[in-house]
């Protein structure tokens, strides 16, 4: 192949690819990379690419690494302990004071409830609809005996008398 | 599949929350994954913030999945905080009022530093480290970590949530760029081009 190579589908470069494969520092290179590094010199504008390329890894390779500050381990080592902090409050030996704290704060929460919150006569849960609902059940109970002593009465083999049986309600109205 | 060390200490620490095991990984990786924030961020106060950011994620961690190699789990926290960081619209505003000099000029690597001087010139040297510093983050980190940090296409495929192909062309993309810069840089009449995002 001569003059310029074309990229390839994904938009690579051979030349590109030999410069990258070359390894950063004074490293033994591959005899096949050095075949191939070979073949591209002997295309003077392949060369030329390779070339440059090649000192553009140079420069890159002799970037040193950023140090990090002193105060970075301190820092973080700072934000740990916060952390660990927040989190021993979750261990089980915190239960009892959780229990407290959270018990505290409701009772609060009801007292304050209670004291904003007056009890509403018109509300369908304050005392009228108390008393209703109290009313209903002596009736109940009431008429629950009635029942009662008719079956009492059935065992006692005096249903015959109806009129008995139908004076009960009437009595009770 | 052999579980890494690094991975069990991880799986360990997870279990323990032992902080002296914690602190292993921290010492291990605290420079290289420094050196991967400072990749997506110039601001050297923000990296270290992010830095932190992302150890306080691993402490934070309750599950971890051990079939991973821990270095790939480890720079994927690393690039989703840096990534998560670059989207925030306040990024590269808030650290101006302090240390102005700091966001406008890319903090680089000294060149003075350098102890490999293969190459002709401080001044080449710099506009190649100018043209890294302008690439895309994305391309930047991937070219980085296969030169720097030597990690394979895969791994950093997998670092980076995207495919091999797609790291091979990151890769082959910044390359191109920082070669054209070398090429104007000693040809001069040459058009000057843009990396391409």
């Amino acid at each position: 192949m001569t003059g310029k190579q074309r990229p390839d589908r994904a938009g690579l470069d051979d030349v590109l690819d030999a410069a990258l494969a070359v390894p950063p520092a004074d490293g033994n290179v591959d005899p096949r990379l050095a075949e191939k590094l070979a073949t591209i010199q002997r295309d003077p504008e392949r060369a030329r690419k390779l070339d440059t390329a090649l000192r553009a890894l140079a420069v890159v390779d002799a970037l040193p690494a950023p140090e990090p500050s002193p105060f970075l381990a301190r820092k973080l080592a700072r934000k740990l302990d916060d952390i660990d902090r927040r989190s021993e409050f979750w261990q089980p030996q915190w239960g009892a004071i959780r229990w407290a704290g959270g018990l505290s704060l409701a009772a609060i929460a009801v007292g304050v409830a209670l004291l904003v919150v007056p009890p509403n006569p018109k509300s369908t849960f304050g005392p009228a609809q108390g008393s209703i609902a109290r009313i209903e059940r002596l009736e109940l109970a009431e008429d629950q005996e009635i029942f009662e002593n008719l079956d009492i009465l059935e065992h006692l083999d005096v249903l015959d008398d109806i009129e008995l049986i139908e004076s009960l309600p009437e009595e009770k109205g | 599949m052999a579980i890494d060390e690094d991975a069990q200490r991880m799986v360990r620490f997870v279990r323990t929350r032992d902080r002296k095991v914690f602190e292993m990984l921290f010492e291990k990786y605290e420079r290289p994954i420094l050196a991967h924030v400072r990749r997506f961020v110039a601001n050297s106060a923000v990296a270290e913030e992010l830095v932190q950011e992302v150890f306080l994620r691993v402490y934070t961690t309750k599950q971890y999945r051990a079939e991973y190699k821990f270095r790939t789990w480890l720079y994927r926290v690393a690039t989703n905080v840096c990534l998560n960081e670059l989207r925030r619209p306040h990024h590269g505003k808030a650290h101006d009022s302090l240390d102005a000099s700091d966001t406008h000029q890319p903090e680089l690597p000294s060149l003075e530093a350098a102890p490999d001087a293969r190459f002709e010139g401080q001044e080449l040297a710099a506009r190649v480290t100018s043209a890294l510093e302008r690439l895309p983050p994305k391309q930047r980190a991937a070219f980085l970590m296969v030169r720097h940090d030597g990690m394979s296409h895969e791994e950093i495929a997998s670092a980076l949530e995207t495919s091999v192909s797609a790291v091979k062309s990151l890769v082959h993309r910044a390359l191109e760029a920082l070669r054209r810069e070398v090429e104007t840089a000693t040809n001069p009449k040459l058009p000057v081009e843009r990396a391409v995002p």
